[in-house]
């Protein structure tokens, strides 16, 4: 059985619509108008145990709703979820002891009061023993680098503090399943690159389930194997990343460094979309099955230094694949 | 000592909780100072309120109203300053609807652990560290009014004084959870709070002792649960409540309890199946 089973899920909501204006307020008193918003749409996937899975869509796509209903928030409208055997939102404590849901900047730490006291209060909600959370705590604050800042208030730490705690605080009854919901979202470039390498190592060591949503191209490319992508509550794409860059995209780049000047972009447009072009560095466009032929040529044509051929940048696949999957919905 | 008694149950968790909240209260220490030593103002305020009111010129100086002497009345307000300290829950309410508004809930419904329990626990630790100060300030305020306080309670006023108050925090805790959970059908629920809130002031006997209204009023508002907030205690330890009544009132509570237990429990359920954890 897989760890996270997920067949035909969906969620409606009922949402308010209102005319604009204050004519609109008006009538809204007396007459309500309802619509029905399908936030998730017959959904299903499978994730076997110690995958690390991105979870992409762009906003609004149902990406939270549905790591919402696997965390036994959401009641489903309908379709059925298990995660480790169970039905999330039965909400067993045998199934929330197993699982952890981290929402970015939505915090489970006591403001006025040091982080070290909400750890604690973790551990006890989540019965962990004391060596085991002592070994955790250590382990963690470590890894993390916040082992001097525990006894500080938590209104008095950064953003990317808090993060780090919080974490802590979600990992400190070792999850077997772990829905991670944007873990980087306002966190500096440093900061953002730390809890990317903490996720990684975690996974690796402890071999934990990890679902993560994330609008960093970054975080997904570094972590993730295999991505869903999402986008109107419906499934688009279920597989490895680099099925997507070969599903979507259809060029390569080719980055040039010329050992003369005196190449222009005319020059080189013939050969593939001309991005950059300076005096002696240009990057060309080039489709996919063309980038050998287009490369002989060029180095036939003029003396190069280097040539470095390399995929389209991620962001700029993902940005298609959604806008691909706009014109399908 | 509690470690010895609660580690290894489920309860531990809740006591942390209760713990760790305490701690939270006393972490502004100035807040903390100002608000119990003048917690007793109002007290004080209501009596003199009152004193003026069986002083009065225009009064007809029976040294009754209804069927309250003005030593009845002083004894009404500061026992009711000790129940309505066991029975209100300032910001619960709110509290609870504003974590269903604005999706704040998740994080609890992730968690292995009770909702309800939380909050009760949360406000006990309020409760707690209200009584801690009012040890201190309460006793000279008491002393100040003795010789108003002419009633000496029997032991079974006592004991019922007792139950009166684990009932009466009981209706506040459950009457209080309830309406903030009528936010997973409203969303916004401030206005109806305000007329819950004012209704449940003057019902539980807190604006005025409800003796002192028409008795055909009196013979239904009574036995309301908003009189076990604050009513009831005051009743019974003023010695108004004769011993064979003990029973049916005490009684009459425990029913009102039990029936806000069931009402929380089913809100709770259908409210959770409707909630659509919004913004968390």
């Amino acid at each position: 059985m897989s760890t996270i089973e997920v067949e035909n899920l969906t969620k409606i909501y009922r949402v308010n619509k209102k005319k604009p204006g204050i004519g609109g307020a008006i009538e809204a008193m007396f007459k309500r108008e309802y619509t029905e918003v399908r936030a998730v749409n017959d959904v299903s996937f499978k994730i076997e145990e110690g995958e690390l899975v991105g979870f992409l869509g762009p906003n609004g796509a149902g990406k939270t709703t549905t790591l919402k209903m696997l965390s036994g928030i959401l009641y489903p409208t309908s379709g059925t979820a298990k995660v480790l055997g169970f039905t999330p939102w039965e909400r067993k404590n045998e199934y929330r002891r197993q699982f952890a849901l981290v929402m970015g900047q939505k915090n489970q730490l006591w403001w006025d009061l040091p982080a070290q006291e909400s750890l604690y209060l973790n551990k006890e909600i989540y019965n962990v023993p004391d060596d085991e959370y002592k070994k955790v705590l250590d382990e963690m604050t470590e890894l993390l680098q916040v082992k001097k800042l525990l006894g500080v208030m938590v209104r008095e730490l950064s953003l990317g503090e808090r993060m780090k705690f919080e974490l802590i605080a979600s990992l400190l009854h070792t999850p077997r399943v772990l829905l991670l919901d944007e873990p980087t979202i306002g966190l500096d470039v440093v900061a953002q690159k730390n809890i990317r390498e903490f996720i990684k190592e975690y996974n690796h060591r402890t071999k934990t389930t990890i679902l993560l949503t994330s609008h960093y191209m970054g975080d997904i490319q570094a972590l993730c194997d295999r991505v869903i992508i999402i986008n109107h509550g419906k499934k688009f794409f279920d597989g490895g990343l680099n099925d997507i860059i070969g599903k979507f995209s259809a060029s390569k780049l080719i980055s040039l460094t010329f050992e003369n000047g005196g190449v222009s972009k005319e020059d080189l447009s013939q050969f593939g979309e001309v991005l950059e072009c300076e005096k002696l560095k240009a990057v060309l466009k080039v489709k996919r099955e063309e980038v050998t032929k287009v490369s002989n040529q060029i180095l036939e044509k003029w003396s190069v230094l280097d040539i470095n051929i390399e995929e389209v940048p991620i962001e700029e696949i993902i940005q298609k694949v959604f806008v691909s999957s706009e014109t399908q919905a | 000592m509690m470690e010895a008694l609660l580690k290894g149950t489920s309860a531990w968790k809740y006591w942390v909780i209760l713990s760790t909240r305490t701690q939270e209260d006393m972490a502004y220490r100035a807040n903390y100072m100002v608000g119990a030593l003048f917690r007793f103002l109002p007290l004080l305020t209501t009596i003199y309120l009152w004193y003026a009111v069986f002083n009065s010129p225009g009064y007809a100086g029976s040294g009754r109203m209804g069927k309250m002497t003005l030593p009845d009345i002083v004894s009404y307000y500061a026992i009711m300053f000790v129940a309505r300290g066991f029975s209100s829950m300032p910001g619960m309410t709110r509290d609870i609807s504003l974590d269903i508004k604005d999706g704040l809930l998740n994080r609890y419904l992730i968690r292995p652990i009770s909702y309800f329990w939380y909050q009760t626990m949360y406000r006990l630790a309020h409760k707690l560290i209200f009584w801690l100060a009012a040890l201190i300030t309460f006793p000279p305020v008491f002393y100040l009014i003795r010789e108003y306080l002419k009633h000496s309670p029997t032991v079974l006023e006592w004991v019922g004084f007792f139950i009166s108050l684990i009932i009466a925090f009981w209706t506040g805790v459950l009457f209080s959870f309830l309406i903030g959970c009528l936010a997973f059908w409203f969303l916004e629920i401030s206005t109806f709070l305000f007329v819950i809130m004012t209704m449940e002031f003057f019902l539980s006997g807190h604006l005025i002792p409800l003796n002192l209204m028409p008795s055909a009023i009196v013979h239904y508002v009574q036995w309301l649960p908003f009189a076990y907030e604050g009513y009831w205690p005051c009743m019974i330890l003023i010695g108004k409540v004769q011993p064979d009544q003990m029973g049916t009132v005490l009684g009459i509570g425990f029913l009102w309890v039990g029936i806000f237990f069931v009402l929380v429990k089913l809100c709770w359920k259908w409210g959770t199946q409707r909630y659509s954890a919004v913004g968390g």
